[in-house]
């Protein structure tokens, strides 16, 4: 997936104002919330059909830390 | 071979709304609460009100329209028993007046239960052990949850529902799938409060031992690997399509969950059944609740075809297909 979609789709997904970017800190975000962690887990399933360990959510900070946990083969530039 | 005769449900009258849980946790927005898990309000037993005394409710509502001496088993699902002992089916059946010589037991299962109660009935019922089942899950839930817990209290409601499982030579005979995954217990627990001791704390568990702790993205893991695999499992048992089935009707766990759950299944909204905006999760009672519910609107007649997923708290789960 290029990664400015899977901006969009996440954004989306967390139906936050705030445009996303690599750097957000998504536990800044007002929006973000334990029903925001199931949302991530839907959103990584339907597009990735990759579970998340929910132990590697204590270490995501920013969306690039989400990516790495994703795996960084899944996207592209 | 069995069919469910009748289905009552009782909950307690103490409401808590989403508006009270914001005046409680100014960040929480009650209209959030609604749009993310589809819940207005939870019914919560007051401290007299035990899982026992909710199904005397519950099942008295069955008995005005069913003779209680036809009754010869009562099957009994909790998680939270009045007593370690005696067995809470025992003195329900005095406290029903029920006859003597029937069978009554417990077992202790959370979301799953309903659809393992009636496995349960069924295999008395085909062995010729009993003719007529009180099956009743009755829970309270929010006995466990800690008061400063706004994600548990928003999500868990008490309820009992009682139905009658009967015998039925035209009714068709439908299997059941069942699953069982103990690596996950950790997942959704109420530590303390029987006799193990020195247990483990997660680090994640806020609250005290005694509480109910639930680790929800994990548990949505869990489905989300599962569910989808066991409809497909219990309709190929069955030799039935998706077509074959009226309804759809999972435990009522949130709403997110379950949209989320019947994408990946590919099951149409229009046969899905998604209500629990007025009771919350109520654990094992959310489908009797739900059938009852369908009855009661018109949307589930007669001769229609549903099929029942509970899952849940052990790791848990099963399915199978009820005719109504």
């Amino acid at each position: 997936m290029k990664t400015s979609v899977f901006l969009e789709k996440l954004q989306e997904e967390l139906e936050e104002d705030q445009t996303l970017t690599l750097d957000t800190n998504l536990k800044a975000l007002e929006s973000y919330d334990s029903i925001s962690l199931l949302s991530v887990i839907a959103f990584v399933d339907e597009n990735f059909d990759k579970k998340i360990d929910t132990k590697h959510f204590k270490d995501v900070e920013t969306v690039s830390d989400l990516m790495n946990v994703i795996g960084k083969e899944n996207f592209e530039d | 071979m069995i069919k469910v005769s009748k289905i009552e449900y009782y909950l307690p009258e103490q409401i808590l709304t989403n508006e009270d849980l914001e005046k409680e946790f100014p960040e929480w927005s009650s209209e959030r609460i609604h749009e993310k898990i589809g819940i207005r309000q939870r019914h919560i037993s007051s401290d007299s009100e035990t899982v026992l005394e909710l199904a005397v409710k519950s099942s008295e509502k069955i008995f005005e329209t069913y003779d209680r001496n036809k009754v010869d088993f009562v099957l009994f699902c909790t998680q939270s028993p009045d007593y370690f002992l005696p067995t809470t089916a025992c003195i329900l059946q005095d406290r029903l007046g029920l006859r003597r010589n029937i069978g009554a037991i417990d077992f202790n299962l959370g979301c799953s239960g309903f659809v393992y109660g009636l496995a349960f009935a069924k295999g008395l019922i085909t062995a010729g052990i009993a003719k007529s089942i009180l099956l009743i899950t009755s829970e309270t839930y929010t006995k466990h949850i800690n008061p400063k817990d706004k994600a548990n209290r928003s999500i868990f409601g008490d309820a009992s529902a009682s139905v009658i499982v009967e015998k039925d030579e035209n009714a068709k005979d439908y299997q059941f799938c069942l699953g069982t995954d103990g690596s996950g217990a950790e997942n959704l627990i109420v530590k303390k409060g029987a006799f193990k001791t020195n247990f483990e704390l997660n680090p994640e568990n806020e609250f005290d031992p005694e509480n109910l702790y639930m680790n929800g993205p994990e548990i949505f893991n869990f489905t989300i690997e599962n569910i989808p695999g066991l409809v497909r499992e219990t309709l190929e048992t069955n030799r039935l399509t998706m077509d074959d089935i009226d309804h759809f009707v999972f435990h009522q766990a949130n709403s997110f969950m379950l949209n989320y759950l019947r994408k990946k299944t590919k099951i149409p909204a229009e046969k899905f059944y998604i209500d629990m905006e007025n009771t919350g999760n109520t654990v094992s009672a959310t489908i009797p609740i739900a059938l009852k519910n369908m009855l009661d609107k018109g949307t589930l007649k007669k001769g229609d075809r549903v099929l029942i997923a509970g899952f849940g708290v052990g790791y848990s789960w099963g399915a199978t297909v009820l005719e109504i």
